[in-house]
């Protein structure tokens, strides 16, 4: 199979994110603010209870 | 209930103008890859149209009435996404695109040979099919019971106005037609938080309702405890909501044909990143929706049961009993309500521990009434659901948004339903074409079809799926428990296609006849498991992927050697 989009993709596997220069601190990123969610919805489940 | 002459306008309005704008946009289907593709899409649309893909019908009528009645832990279950993500971004993703593949199961040829491909495309194949009847039927029901619309009808319309432009359109219109509805359904659920809060009696706060919630059970958001019996908490949350996401993500080709749509890598790793970071807060908001409404009801009478087609069914036979109950219910009501009310009083005060002791004890005095009233049903009308958490959503936007408001809300109710509804067919479609009649045409030595041709078999293969989707949902009523069934039915195939993933990426020295045998044993163990133990249906998953790593490793080392 060849042609389409994909093709012109292949050389953009490595391509860095448009922010944050790498990926692995993008992951770092959605890895921290999952975190954060987490401790702000423990805090609240804290301070309702 | 019916809708206003307003509310009509603004849910077709509405429901058109997504269904036309996504039609005109998508114009010009050339071939099968552009059908199965879409091709050249952005990030924005990716991610939002990854979201409405998850989001079904049943999120934003069932999601609510667990909030309302179970509390915000469910929440908890979407812990393991954003991580389920991230590995999806890092590793599934590259792959996919450096094999250049239109479905998912394509890879497993790439990796092991064509009989793996064959079964891991059949497995999808059984589930979504049936999954699909049922993102159709579940919405329906419940719309022709609360709004007195004809049950097959809706079924038909819902699904007719999908397959239109699916067929038509392809994936592309299915990507650029969930982004709209995406929009639609995140304004509806904010106009819905905004409504609820501003409904609450002059007086109580929204720190006084989430105060009155927490009192009562239902701020119970996060917990720590590593409790097995518990079905929802941190735990859990980080390693079955992982894997499940993992699996439907990142093998499930109704999510894959979503992100294969970007223009490029990174667009598709930016969609999936953009899901990872805002699902946990929409279901958060979901649920939050749904304990304000508990609260909103604590003080404006909320109906007894909030099936009220059923409860008046069973007061025709039993208008004595339900009398009886209603009255009992009025001074349950009254007397939680004015518990409510001195418990917000004496917050930071010195009282405030027994003004919350008479609070839970008003709370567990109106659940008998309601416990009594689930009795009462059971006993009226025996094959009947006595649970009402699906209704009490949509009882509170019928009966308490301002007209015009109640049409948007449904039509986020429809949008929801339609985008998991075109994400299912299509990826139905894409899979039958491309992994067994293009296959097969290969296999038997026939020479390449037209473009044409190829893109005529996916738009006809779309129908098709389309019709057995209908169909099995205009059936689906004649089953007990099938919204049920047909959950455990997703988790019986999804362990066994995530380890055939799992073996491929990971482990690279397993060949294809251990990683097949090893599958079908999977998936006979699952069988087995679902007849003979009493296994939560959630730990299939677990142990249907563990199960095929495992004996396919047992395979390699003994009747293979390894590469």
């Amino acid at each position: 199979m060849s042609g389409g989009p994909a093709d012109s993709a292949r050389s953009g596997i490595e391509a860095p994110p448009p922010v944050m220069r790498t990926w692995g601190r993008l992951y770092w990123l959605v890895a921290g603010l999952l975190a954060f969610d987490v401790v702000a919805m423990w805090l609240l489940t804290r301070w309702a209870a | 209930m019916s809708l206003a002459a307003l509310d009509w306008l603004v849910l077709i309005g509405t429901i058109a103008t997504i269904v036309l704008y996504g039609a005109w946009r998508s114009r010009g289907m050339r071939d099968v890859n552009s059908f199965v593709r879409g091709d050249a899409l952005k990030w924005p649309t990716i991610g939002l149209s990854i979201m409405a893909t998850q989001a079904s019908a049943i999120t934003f009528i069932s999601t609510p009435g667990q909030g309302f009645s179970d509390g915000m832990r469910f929440v908890q279950f979407y812990f393991g996404l954003p991580l389920a993500m991230i590995v999806i971004s890092a590793v599934f993703v590259p792959v996919y695109y450096r094999l250049n593949v239109r479905t998912a199961y394509e890879y497993l040829e790439h990796r092991f040979d064509v009989r793996v491909r064959l079964f891991g495309g059949l497995l999808f194949l059984i589930g979504r099919g049936l999954g699909t009847g049922i993102t159709i039927y579940a919405p329906a029901i419940i719309l022709s019971q609360i709004l007195g619309w004809p049950l097959h009808p809706t079924i038909w319309a819902m699904g007719l106005v999908v397959v239109v432009y699916t067929v038509l359109g392809g994936s592309r219109a299915v990507s650029i037609t969930q982004k709209q509805q995406m929009i639609v359904m995140l304004s509806g659920l904010a106009v819905a938080a905004v409504v609820v809060i501003v409904r609450l009696p002059r007086g109580v706060s929204v720190g006084d309702a989430v105060s009155v919630a927490g009192a009562l059970g239902r701020m119970n958001v996060v917990s720590f405890d590593l409790d097995f019996s518990s079905r929802y908490n941190f735990w859990s949350g980080i390693t079955g909501g992982f894997f499940l996401a993992l699996s439907y993500f990142g093998t499930d080709q109704s999510q894959v044909q979503r992100y294969l749509s970007g223009s490029s890598v990174t667009e598709s790793r930016l969609g999936l990143l953009f899901n990872g970071i805002f699902k946990v807060p929409m279901q958060l908001l979901i649920l939050f929706i749904g304990v304000m409404v508990f609260v909103f009801y604590i003080f404006t009478r909320p109906p007894m049961h909030f099936d009220q087609p059923t409860m008046a069914q069973v007061a025709a036979g039993h208008g004595a009993e339900v009398a009886a109950l209603e009255a009992r219910h009025d001074r349950a009501f009254a007397e939680r309500r004015d518990a409510a009310l001195a418990f917000i009083a004496a917050r930071g005060t010195a009282e405030q521990p027994a003004a919350r002791a008479r609070l839970v004890d008003a709370e567990h005095g109106f659940t008998a009434v309601h416990d009594d009233a689930k009795a009462l049903i059971k006993r009226a009308l025996p094959g009947a659901e006595t649970r009402d958490t699906d209704f009490v959503f949509l009882s509170f936007v019928l009966e308490h948004l301002p007209v015009g408001l109640v049409g948007l809300l449904i039509a986020v109710i429809l949008c929801a339903a339609m985008s998991a509804i075109a994400s299912g067919l299509i990826s139905l479609g894409a899979t039958t074409v491309v992994d067994f009649y293009l296959r097969l045409r290969q296999a038997l030595g026939r020479p390449p079809a037209s473009p044409r041709h190829d893109l005529r078999a996916s738009q006809i293969a779309t129908i098709a799926w389309a019709a057995v989707a209908i169909g099995f949902a205009s059936l689906a009523s004649l089953f007990a428990n099938l919204i049920e069934a047909v959950n455990i039915l997703g988790s019986i195939f999804y362990g066994p296609i995530l380890g055939l993933f799992v073996v491929a990426l990971f482990i690279r020295w397993v060949t294809a006849t251990p990683a097949l045998v090893g599958a079908v044993v999977a998936q006979l163990l699952i069988f087995g498991l679902l007849a003979a133990s009493k296994l939560a249906f959630l730990w299939y998953n677990v142990i249907g992927c563990a199960a095929v790593v495992v004996v396919s490793l047992v395979m390699q080392v003994f009747w293979e050697k390894p590469r």
